[in-house]
């Protein structure tokens, strides 16, 4: 076999060539002298002494020693590795999963919340804010309030301001395009090069609506009603300072073409402090220009005072994201739990075969801590194994994890801050991998060698490696169980959001997506459509975010309700049917009468067992009662997971007037074609604005997605768990078989029935599996009980689950312990016992 | 006269001052030694190595492969700045010491009074 050549071999063969040459040249002078060669040779041998002896000394003299020792280590390991393939590469790729998992969900954490931004003085970096009297904080200012903050700011730090819209990219089909107006410092002062004059697309932005294409500055792109020209494409590690990445950055001077004249710019406004000032420093220079900044404001929306809120990295450092991470990163944890205990009870087994190796080398004179030694880097050497398949697992799964968690905002043309591999990702795959070797390779290996060691015999047999054994499936039995429970618990609960009826027919139902000036004239227009089925008014579209509310009194009684302003079309548009009473006239509508139409559930509440046709409600605010002409089926018009809307109060209100907000419109037949023909009356009506009309079930599933894909997320780290799980469970059922085959043997000899063997032989595991679980239920339903009381619409102790979960654990467990147990039924007792 | 070995902890002075007079390889040290103590001190041959890879990792010597007399191929040692510091140091020290227990033994009843 060749000699691999390890460091140190190379100065090895010096050092034996160097004495060799000593050897002969004391033999050639002795044959000088007239000795024979023969008799030269083995006195240039003797009196040179022993040569193995004096190597040793003179790598000790260099320090080598030690480097020795590790490559003896290491290659003593390697072999070990290589003649237990099997479990070497189980134990891989168990570290490869876990490892990779949470390495993968490291690279968002590390993209969001670790790795600076990508901008020049990123250590300097800071929001600015800014509160009212009542703590009411305020995100944007306009362009006035900005350059008095401007001027303010000089001395602590220089300011930028970003304007977001949304305009439209005018080609032979009109895209979205999101726009950043950036102050005439921004690029100047985050990338360091010269103001651009005209629009920069970004890298993710030239790729959507570009294609990446080469040619494309110079090029003349319609936003709008406007041309620009784009100036070119910014670097693709230049991704602006936000999670969502603009297509285009536009310079402040060209905001007039952009934008309609007038209208009030929503800034929001960061900056860099200059080296050596503080924030606190910065915040009192900046708070001097409060009482500028509410000039001519009313009342309520006068700055009380400005906040400097230091950013370094994409995500905002507040504590609710840092609990919502480590809410993610706790599943995930578990699932290293459980790799962990399974490389630990993996490698227990195969301490436990090679403990007469260890008991001859303790037994010839090698140290504890030498054996210990021995087994670390067996395990640390799987480790570096495991953390390469794992650094190259997560790297491969990232793009996919990206587009899967991303795709809602992708799917409405979003670009999202990339998500790469760096140094980071490895660091961590290699720390993770390594901490999970000292776990798993430390305990058994102390155990194995105490035991060898302790005895002192080289059939010493203890009890305390199978207690550890049952420990270790406990632990994994208990995670994987806390993962099952989390799972079901999420399904069930997604489950049951997709299947709540919103109370109103979905199918068609669009928002029309104009948003500027004449909602009148475009109602008609749109009405007058082919494919369109009915046009409605409403003041807010049902289902983006919780309806507005207002104090009311009934009957001298305080309530607070859920309002909603529609005209007289809605309803039946919406396909919500009356339980009693009439809709709106077309008058009422027009002219805002006090009347009002509740929901079931309403009436319920204010007017128990009583009609609540013709009841009156005194609204805050209004100068008369309004009375109650119709009563409406419940309906979901907030969040899904809020459920049928407690309490809902229609007013009546015409397409037209401020109240009514958005146009919903129902198109039947040919889908597509209708919706192209609404976007292009929209786009008409206002060239100036982007115009998409978005399908309610796209709304619907923007609520429904996030707990959608919380438990999909659950599930695969609960199928993974159980699969770890499960053959850990077969190695260690096998492993005990193999051992007490003897047993089974004389077992059967003795008249002992199969089953009765297969029992005895899983007993011990399955005990473990069965505790962990009894250890695990508990923990999980009392902590179910304690978040339900935080999360108040998520049903977390759903009994079906608490039973489904163990149930499933222990089949599976049973099955997988009960196959390898077959083997131990099935010896042969005269073969058996004739063995050794 | 037999030769006599030598002390322990003055292998390395014998090394450093052997290879101080010219470019040298191990066994041609050896010889040197020999020759210079008048064949009156021997050294265990094998000892030699420790001790020279030892001086050679203190930065005392420096050695470099080279081609021996009889054209094969051998690693010589050579003084570096540090070692002929250290040998100098070594060689006053070690002066002192026989002085001083020069002095030692030649004392008698006289010198106590």
């Amino acid at each position: 076999m060749k000699r691999p050549r390890w460091f140190g071999s190379a100065r090895q063969s010096e050092l034996d060539e160097e004495m060799r040459f000593h050897i002969e040249q004391h033999a050639e002078r002795l044959m000088q002298q007239g000795v024979s060669r023969e008799e030269a040779t083995r006195r240039a041998h003797v009196e040179f002494g022993s040569v193995a002896s004096f190597r040793e000394e003179c790598r000790e003299a260099k320090g080598l020693r030690l480097l020795d020792d590790l490559r003896a280590d290491l290659q003593f390991a390697l072999r070990v590795l290589r003649r237990q393939p099997g479990l070497s590469a189980t134990a891989v790729l168990f570290l490869a999963v876990a490892v990779g998992a949470n390495t993968a969900f490291f690279a968002f954490v590390n993209a969001y919340s670790l790795r600076p931004l990508p901008i020049r003085g990123a250590g300097r970096h800071f929001d600015l804010r800014a509160a009212t009297a009542q703590n009411e904080r305020v995100f944007f200012f306009d362009q006035r309030q900005y350059e008095a903050l401007t001027s303010q700011a000089e001395s602590a730090g220089e300011l930028y301001s970003i304007e977001r819209l949304t305009l439209p990219l005018v080609e032979d089909r009109v895209r979205r395009v999101s726009v950043e107006v950036v102050s005439n410092n921004f690029f100047p002062l985050l990338v360091g090069t010269a103001n651009p004059h005209s629009a920069v697309l970004s890298h993710a932005g030239w790729r959507r609506l570009f294609g990446g294409e080469a040619a494309v500055a110079g090029k003349r792109i319609r936003l709008g009603s406007n041309f620009f020209v784009i100036a070119g494409v910014a670097p693709e590690k230049f991704s602006g300072v936000d999670a969502v990445v603009p297509d285009v950055w536009l310079p402040q001077s060209l905001r007039p073409l952009a934008v309609a004249s007038g209208a009030k710019s929503h800034l929001r406004v960061g900056g860099i402090l200059h080296e050596g000032v503080s924030p606190e420093q910065s915040q009192a220079v900046l708070s001097a220009a409060a009482a500028a900044l509410s000039e001519g404001l009313p009342a309520a929306e006068r700055i009380a005072s400005v906040r400097v809120e230091p950013r370094h990295v994409i995500s905002d450092d507040d504590e609710a994201n840092v609990v919502a991470v480590g809410l993610v990163a706790f599943p995930f944890a578990l699932l290293l739990v459980v790799a962990c205990a399974n490389l630990a009870s993996l490698y227990l087994a195969g301490a436990a075969a090679r403990q007469k190796e260890l008991a001859i080398r303790l037994a010839i004179g090698a140290s504890r801590w030498r054996l210990v030694r021995q087994l670390m880097t067996e395990a640390l050497l799987l480790a570096t194994l495991g953390a390469v398949a794992a650094s190259a697992l997560a790297v491969a799964s990232m793009r996919a994890l990206e587009q899967y968690l991303f795709q809602l905002m992708t799917r409405f043309g979003m670009n999202v801050a990339p998500v790469d591999a760096d140094w980071r990702i490895a660091g961590v795959s290699l720390c993770l991998a390594v901490v999970c070797a000292l776990l798993f390779g430390l305990l058994p290996s102390l155990e194995a060698t105490d035991h060898a060691g302790a005895k002192g015999s080289l059939l010493a047999r203890s009890t305390r490696p199978s207690r550890m054994r049952r420990g270790l499936l406990a632990a994994q039995a208990c995670a994987s169980l806390v993962l099952l429970v989390l799972a079901g618990v999420l399904l069930e609960n997604a489950n049951r959001f997709d299947a709540m009826n919103p109370g109103f027919r979905m199918d068609g139902l669009y928002e029309s997506g104009y948003e500027a000036g004449d909602l009148a004239g475009f109602a008609a227009k749109v009405e007058r459509m082919q494919h369109v089925e009915g046009v409605a008014g409403v003041g807010r579209v049902p289902l983006r975010g919780i309806m507005n509310r207002t104090n009311a009194t009934v009957d001298g009684k305080q309530a607070r309700l859920f309002y909603n302003y529609t005209d007289e079309r809605y309803l039946d548009m919406m396909g919500i049917a009356l339980a009693a009473g009439r809709g709106f006239t077309p008058a009422e509508a027009r002219n805002q009468l006090p009347v009002a139409i509740v929901s079931e559930a309403t009436a319920e509440r204010l007017w128990p067992g009583r009609s609540a046709i013709g009841q009156s409600l005194q609204l805050e605010g209004a100068a008369q009662l309004f009375q109650v002409v119709g009563v409406a089926r419940d309906v979901v018009s907030s969040f899904f997971f809020m459920g049928l809307d407690p309490t809902l109060v229609y007013l009546p209100a015409a397409v037209g007037s401020a109240e009514i907000g958005s146009l919903l419109a129902r198109m039947g037949g040919a889908n597509g074609k209708a919706v192209a023909q609404l976007q292009q009356a929209c786009l008409a009506a206002a060239p100036e604005s982007y115009c998409e009309p978005i399908e309610m079930r796209d709304i619907a599933s923007i609520q429904r997605l996030p707990v959608r894909m919380a438990s999909q997320v659950a599930m695969a780290l609960g199928a993974v768990s159980i699969v770890l799980s499960c053959v850990g469970l077969y190695g260690v059922v096998a492993f005990l078989v193999e051992r007490r085959r003897k047993e089974a043997g004389i077992r059967l000899a003795l008249g002992s029935s199969r089953l009765r063997v297969m029992a005895a032989m899983t007993a011990s595991p399955l005990r473990g599996v069965v505790l962990g679980a009894a250890v695990g239920l508990p923990v999980c339903f009392a902590a179910a009980k304690f978040a339900e009381g935080m999360a108040v619409y998520l049903r977390l102790s759903d009994p079906a689950v608490f039973v489904a979960a163990p149930v499933l654990l222990l089949l599976v467990a049973a099955a997988a312990a009960l196959v390898p147990a077959r083997a131990a039924a099935s010896v042969d007792p005269s073969e058996v016992l004739r063995e050794e | 006269m037999n030769p006599t070995p030598v002390l322990p902890g003055t292998l390395d002075l014998l090394i450093l001052k052997a290879v101080s007079l010219s470019k040298e390889h191990g066994y041609g040290i050896l010889l040197r030694i020999e020759q210079i103590s008048g064949g009156a001190l021997s050294i265990e041959q094998g000892a030699l190595y420790p001790s020279l890879h030892r001086l050679e990792h203190k930065g005392l010597l420096a050695g470099e492969w080279g081609v021996s007399g009889n054209n094969r191929k051998a690693r010589f040692y050579s003084l570096t700045a540090e070692g002929r510091k250290r040998l100098k140091q070594e060689t006053a020290g070690w002066e002192r010491l026989v002085e001083a227990m020069g002095a030692a033994l030649r004392a008698t009843g006289e010198d106590l009074a």
